[in-house]
């Protein structure tokens, strides 16, 4: 008996003590993940030197690769629906910003970066967004085939004229122009422009001026327009890529036979991505004389936290997201950003070019430099953009270019909208992918569709279906544009699959990687029929594999799914769930 | 009553006391505080008074430096805008050359010309990154802080100025500005304030609280890049609010505010720079604002601090005193009440004991003598020839009943003075066996009259003379052995035996033992045999004559000697009474002391002239029998007056003795034997007076002996005792 009670006693305290240590091995509570916006962006590098650096620290990813991150991070923030790590490419609207951001000028992370740095993100003293890395433009050329043939890198539109014959002669094409986003046409455009007479201080105030409506574009722009004919003409811009999307017009240059490659992004400088093949150098955009040219650059990436976080309820999430931003001010923080290996570093203290960078930083330390135009041209980009690209490719002039500045911008003064439906309410990424997918049955004929969504996982991304989600207000081509997974150019492809196999799809999904772990599908047909399992339909997929692609024999319906959507969303008017 | 009052009026006091000194010590706190404040806020209006004139005299040195810049920067480009110059190639030559004139320069010089090219004394070109300066819109001279390269982070201070008229070069370059740049080795240094021991936080703002400039000397303030918002969320003291400090901003002279942020003080202090529209900044903490005379003013605050509290202290000191003596007075008084009370209690408590003595005085007095009588006249009723067996038996009956009633008057007088206390033990030297002699003798005879055997034993005697009361010995004894030998059947036997059982210095211890074979004493008897009057049952009272204060009175004798008494008893056994007494030593032998009535001289007193002074009548007769049977001459007084007067007219010689009652009317023997003694004759001094009185107590033999008697017989009187007495002072026995 007297054993039985120390037996008993002895278990008691075991499992008492085994209670205890269970309780303290457990840490705390797990902090709930800080959301951020993949926006075409690869965090995987940050995010796993982040989380040694702050392991309590929970990061969730939300993907977006879709074809215009810049709007659609833009749009995000004026829905309201902006991920608790805010991060955008241009600077959104100062109203939006005071609305829906944090003001982060008063934390200590802010004072790392130099005064006249903020100056940009300055809105009355408060700084809602932070700067983080320049990216730099300009134009790339092939090292490895100018030192092959001994070409001499063109230091103004001159020599460039004289080189040009010399690279035809050699069999090698001059340039390849990505023409797939109207942005990139509005860029080239005001990429010359800057070394005409945008950076002066006439052109300056021409810009004040023009925005404010009370002058026309017709004679500043009339030497930039006749200069940039003479690269058209020379074939340094052209439309061979025309209705390409950049990727295929990379791809051209990176075959490694092309001189010049006209790119609306940042390359890496070399051919492949070891590092081996040819060897890539930047140039700037090059002014007549050579006097004025211009290498373009841009703050890669503005961060900021959304005004939720100071909710007494999100006290950790802030916490832990201010310690992001720490992290980030530094420049152990800033070189792990994504895109860092051609990113020149915003902080105050650092070492900050990178080797392939240190020429060009000392072009940019005489001023020979101009900061990306987008920051109040909003609303011309995707006109202006597009007459651009037709121009570029021949299929319009200069001067219908000009024409539509003004028109775009007298539009944009009198509110005037390219507003082709008005979404009624927030909609899903499924309800957009739904939307999309009966768009371009429609515009096909087809009898369903198959529309891959974007997800994370593990710093894989799928770019090829949809990517976000429709937010309640008006919709035109740019805010299509973040949603359809055709982009601009690309055109509606459509396969035949029996009725199984579509079902079959949509339950499996798409497997981009290949690794099992696929990105689902959103199948919808039209008037919501049954599929029978042995019958053929005609079926549109966003998303396919190379397997897909020779069992359904696809085929190109050269439909563009811009269009396709600009159409059906038109001819709804207005969209909300139940017309979906 | 008047205890009560006065405790009333001690709590009043300690209660006024208390509240003088919480009042005396709430003014000085309260006055202390005000002090405090009052020099506190004086010295918070001199910090920032001393603040704002740093601050100034910072933006001042500012917009100094700003100034003197622009001097140099006019005068040095004055010569190559009133040149003619040829081309842009030339330009660089001509900056160096007004580079060189500037004594010690640090500063570049810089043209622009209207394509924003610039030209430096290095022959550098290059294009002016900041060309918003450049608009039209721009002020024709501005001051700026901001970097001129890609990198950063090196930020200039630019001097830019519009020229009034482009200079025109003859290649047609058109320069439109001038520039003065400043490297930030040389403009931080007018950005600084050496004062607070570089604890001082320096910034130049705009006025929306973005830094242009900052440097941080400790770090121990936060850092941002607009300082107005971390001061948006500290809490300002004195009653400030941040707006106050924001509305600061637009003012022409400086402001200075003090704050708490994270557990510390500091003083944000910002002035207006003037030209450009910038202000300058200053945090400083308020541990560096102290200035010695702060300091000095502090520590005498400490010390006024210091002398209120020692004041308050030494006031609560006096009125401490004043309370304590205050209640001390009111002690005493309720002491002297309490005492005069004591008093008059012992007033009282002495007087019930004399009336008590008086009334034993008088009862002895009242009791003894006509029992005197009565046994004096028996005595002379035995002497008659003519008795018969009837009568001499009756008169023999009467004698013992009266010697019984003269105990019985004897121990309750006894038994009432030692409750009182008033027995006071005369110690003398005596010898231990003449007390032993006489109680055997005395005891021996009763016993023989039981036919009770009676045997003495003295065992180990060391130390026979003594030191004490003998008398109370006797009494003990007596007393112990009476009631052996009275509660002893016929036939029955008592043993008596005296042991020394130790000696030790000056002290031996003697035990006394006396064992009868009598009827013995019940347990619960043997608890309360000492008590007075307390006898076993009626039968005995009645069989067995007694007072019933016998032990009672033994008891309370052994207690005052200091000894112990134990008793063994059975019924109808017997019973052993075993005394135990302490004796101090005597060392000097001593005669011993026989029985006066063994060694009486002769009882004759023929010849012998008697004063007899007695005032009651039957005493007085008894008396002048007694000595007219022994053939004295007998001259008889009845006051104290007349024996003097009988004396004072004898002849010189003529009277052998007076026999002096005590208590008499109109003088009592005391006095009347103080005025004999008194008197001038030569027998005055002589002459025997002998006291015969009632009072029969150890004082009265005292008072008597004081008086100036030569004897003291005790009440009633003893015929032989009386004559041998007198007998003593024949004239041929002396």
């Amino acid at each position: 008996m007297k054993i039985t009670k120390i037996a008993a006693f002895l278990l008691a305290v075991i499992i008492v003590s085994l209670s205890f240590s269970s309780c303290s091995g457990r840490t705390e509570a797990e902090h709930e993940p800080l959301t951020i916006l993949t926006a075409r962006k690869d965090y995987t590098q940050f995010e796993k030197a982040f989380k040694e650096a702050y392991p309590e620290v929970n990061l969730q990813f939300i993907s977006y690769s879709g074809k215009n991150a810049t709007s659609y991070l833009n749009r995000i923030l004026e829905a309201g629906q902006a991920p608790d790590i805010y991060t955008a490419n241009i600077l959104p609207d100062k109203e939006l910003q005071e609305k829906y951001l944090i003001d982060l000028s008063g934390y200590d992370f802010s004072s790392k970066y130099a005064v006249s740095r903020l100056n940009e993100c300055n809105i009355d003293g408060s700084i809602y967004m932070l700067p983080c890395n320049y990216s730099i433009y300009g134009i790339y050329y092939n090292k490895t085939l100018f030192e092959k043939h001994g070409w001499k890198v063109p230091s103004s539109f001159r020599e460039l004229e004289e080189l040009a014959p010399k690279i035809k002669a050699a069999n090698a094409e001059l340039s390849a122009t990505s023409l797939e986003l109207t942005g990139n046409g509005f860029q080239f455009l005001f990429n010359l422009g800057n070394t005409v007479f945008l950076r002066t201080p006439e052109g300056l105030e021409w810009i004040d001026s023009f925005l404010s409506g009370n002058v026309t574009a017709d004679e500043a722009w009339k030497d930039t327009i006749e200069y940039m004919q003479k690269w058209i003409d020379l074939g340094m811009i052209n439309g061979k890529c025309f209705e390409k999307t950049a990727s295929e017009a990379k791809s051209e240059f990176l075959e490694g036979n092309t001189a010049f490659f006209i790119y609306g992004g940042t390359l890496r400088f070399s051919q492949n991505r070891d590092g081996s093949g040819d060897c890539y150098g930047l140039m700037p955009w090059l002014s007549e004389d050579g006097s004025n040219n211009r290498y373009i650059t841009k703050t890669a990436c503005y961060y900021g936290l959304n005004a939720n976080l100071e909710k007494p309820e999100n006290k950790q999430k802030l916490h832990d997201a201010l310690k992001f931003m720490e992290f980030i001010s530094t420049e152990e923080g800033q070189r792990l950003l994504p895109g860092n290996k051609s990113q020149l570093l915003t902080l105050e203290e650092g070492d900050n070019a990178a080797e392939e960078y240190k020429e060009i930083v000392k072009m940019l330390d005489a001023g020979f430099s101009a900061p990306l135009a987008y920051a109040g041209w909003e609303d011309l980009i995707v006109p202006v953009g597009s007459e651009c690209l037709k121009w570029y490719a021949g299929k319009s002039t200069g001067e219908n270019v000009i024409a539509v500045m003004n028109r775009a911008l007298r539009d944009s003064i009198e509110n005037g909208t390219d507003s082709c439906a008005y979404v009624s309410e927030d909609l899903t990424m499924e309800e957009t992918a739904r939307l999309v997918g009966n768009a371009f049955a429609k515009a096909a004929g087809a009898d369903c569709s198959l529309i891959s969504l974007g997800a994370y996982h593990d710093g894989k991304e799928n770019e090829y279906g949809v990517n976000g989600c429709l937010w309640k207000g008006h919709v035109n081509d740019e805010i299509i544009s973040t949603v359809n997974p055709l982009g601009w150019v690309d055109t509606i492809k459509t396969f035949v699959l029996t009725g199984r196999e579509i079902k079959q799809l949509s339950v499996t999904g798409f497997d981009l990687f290949g690794d099992g772990n696929t990105f689902p599908y959103v199948l919808t047909v039209n008037g919501n029929a049954n599929l029978d399992d042995a019958r053929e339909y005609t079926v549109v997929i966003c998303g396919y594999t190379d397997g897909i692609k020779d069992k359904g024999n696809m085929q190109d319906s050269k439909i563009i799914g811009m269009d396709a959507m600009r159409s059906y969303l038109t001819e709804l008017g207005s969209v909300s769930k139940s017309n979906i | 009553m008047k205890g009560a009052k006065a405790r009333k009026h001690s709590r009043a006091s300690i209660t006024v006391g208390i509240l003088i000194i919480a009042i005396l010590f709430a003014s000085c706190a309260s006055i202390a505080l005000s002090l405090f404040k009052s020099v506190s806020d004086e010295m918070y209006a001199e910090r920032r008074k001393s603040l704002n004139e740093v601050s100034e005299q910072v933006a001042k040195t500012v917009n100094t430096t700003c100034n003197y810049s622009w001097s140099v920067a006019d005068a040095a480009f004055s010569h190559i805008l009133s040149t003619d110059i040829e081309s842009k190639e030339s330009l660089p030559a001509l900056i160096s050359e007004a580079e060189s004139g500037v004594y010690n320069h640090k500063y570049y010089l810089m043209l622009l010309d209207s394509r924003t090219n610039y030209y430096l004394s290095n022959g550098n070109v290059g294009l002016f990154k900041n060309i918003e300066l450049l608009k039209k819109s721009a002020d024709d001279r501005q001051v700026v802080i901001t970097s001129v390269t890609f990198d950063s982070n090196k930020e200039y201070m630019i001097f830019l100025r519009r020229l009034d008229t482009p200079l025109i070069l003859n290649d047609g370059t058109e320069i439109t500005h001038t520039a003065m740049i400043l490297p930030p080795e040389v403009y931080t240094s007018a950005f600084s304030c050496s004062g607070f021991d570089g604890y001082a936080d320096f910034f130049i703002i705009r006025t929306d609280g973005r830094s242009i400039y900052r440097r941080n000397s400790t770090g121990d303030f936060k850092t941002a890049a607009n300082i107005l918002r971390i001061l948006e969320n500290v809490t300002f003291l004195h009653g400030e609010t941040f707006e106050q400090l924001k509305d600061s901003l637009y003012f022409t002279t400086g402001e200075s505010l003090e704050f708490e942020y994270e557990n510390k003080n500091y003083y944000v202090s910002m002035a207006p720079i003037g030209t450009p529209d910038w202000i300058v900044l200053l945090i400083v903490p308020t541990e560096q604002m102290q200035s010695g005379a702060e300091n000095l003013l502090s520590a005498a605050m400490q010390r006024i601090i210091l002398m209120a509290v020692i004041g308050v202290l030494v006031a609560a000191i006096i009125i401490f005193c004043f309370v304590s003596a205050v209640n001390m007075r009111i002690r005493a008084a309720q002491q002297k009440q309490l005492n005069a009370a004591l008093k008059k209690a012992a007033d009282e408590a002495n007087s019930a004991n004399l009336a008590k003595s008086e009334f034993l005085s008088h009862m002895s007095h009242d009791l003894r003598t006509p029992l005197n009588g009565i046994l004096g006249m028996i005595e002379r009723a035995e002497e008659s020839p003519d008795l018969t067996d009837e009568l001499r038996n009756c008169l023999s009956d009467i004698h013992s009943a009266s010697n019984h009633l003269n105990a019985l008057i004897n121990d309750v007088l006894d038994m009432s003075r030692l409750e009182s206390g008033q027995v006071k033990p005369a110690e003398k030297t005596f010898d231990l066996r003449t007390v032993t002699d006489v109680c055997c003798s005395i005891i021996k005879s009763y016993a023989k009259q039981k036919n009770i055997s009676f045997t003495y034993k003295c065992v180990d005697l060391q130390h026979p003379y003594l030191i004490g009361c003998d008398l109370y010995l006797r009494k003990v004894l007596i007393n112990i052995l009476g009631n052996a030998v009275k509660f002893t059947n016929e036939g029955g036997s008592v043993s008596f035996e005296t042991e020394e059982i130790s000696s030790e210095g000056e002290t031996a211890v003697f035990r006394f033992v006396i064992e009868d074979t009598g009827i013995g004493i019940s347990e619960e008897c043997v608890e309360h045999i000492f008590e007075p009057f307390w006898q076993e049952n009626r039968q005995y009272r009645t069989d067995n004559d007694g007072t019933g204060l016998g032990m009672s009175i033994a008891k309370k004798l052994i207690d005052k000697m200091g000894g112990t008494i134990e008793i063994i008893s059975k019924v109808n056994k017997g019973s052993r009474f075993t005394v135990i007494l302490p004796f101090s030593i005597s060392r000097n032998a001593f005669a011993v002391h026989t029985d006066p009535e063994k060694q009486l001289p002769p009882a004759s007193l023929k010849g012998m002239k008697i004063l007899l002074c007695e005032d009651n009548l039957l005493n007085r007769d008894i008396a002048e029998h007694v000595l007219k049977k022994a053939e004295a001459v007998v001259t008889v007084a009845c006051n104290g007056e007349e024996a003097l007067k009988i004396f004072e007219s004898s002849e010189i010689g003529g009277i052998d003795a007076i026999l002096m009652d005590v208590m008499m009317p109109v003088m009592d023997g005391l006095e009347a034997t103080e005025k004999i003694r008194s008197l001038s004759r030569p027998d005055a001094v002589r002459v025997p007076i002998i006291a015969m009185t009632a009072n029969a107590f150890e004082e009265d033999v005292q008072k008597t002996s004081a008086a100036g008697m030569n004897e003291h017989l005790s009440k009633p009187i003893n015929g032989k005792l009386l004559v041998s007495t007198l007998a003593k002072y024949r004239k041929e026995y002396e």
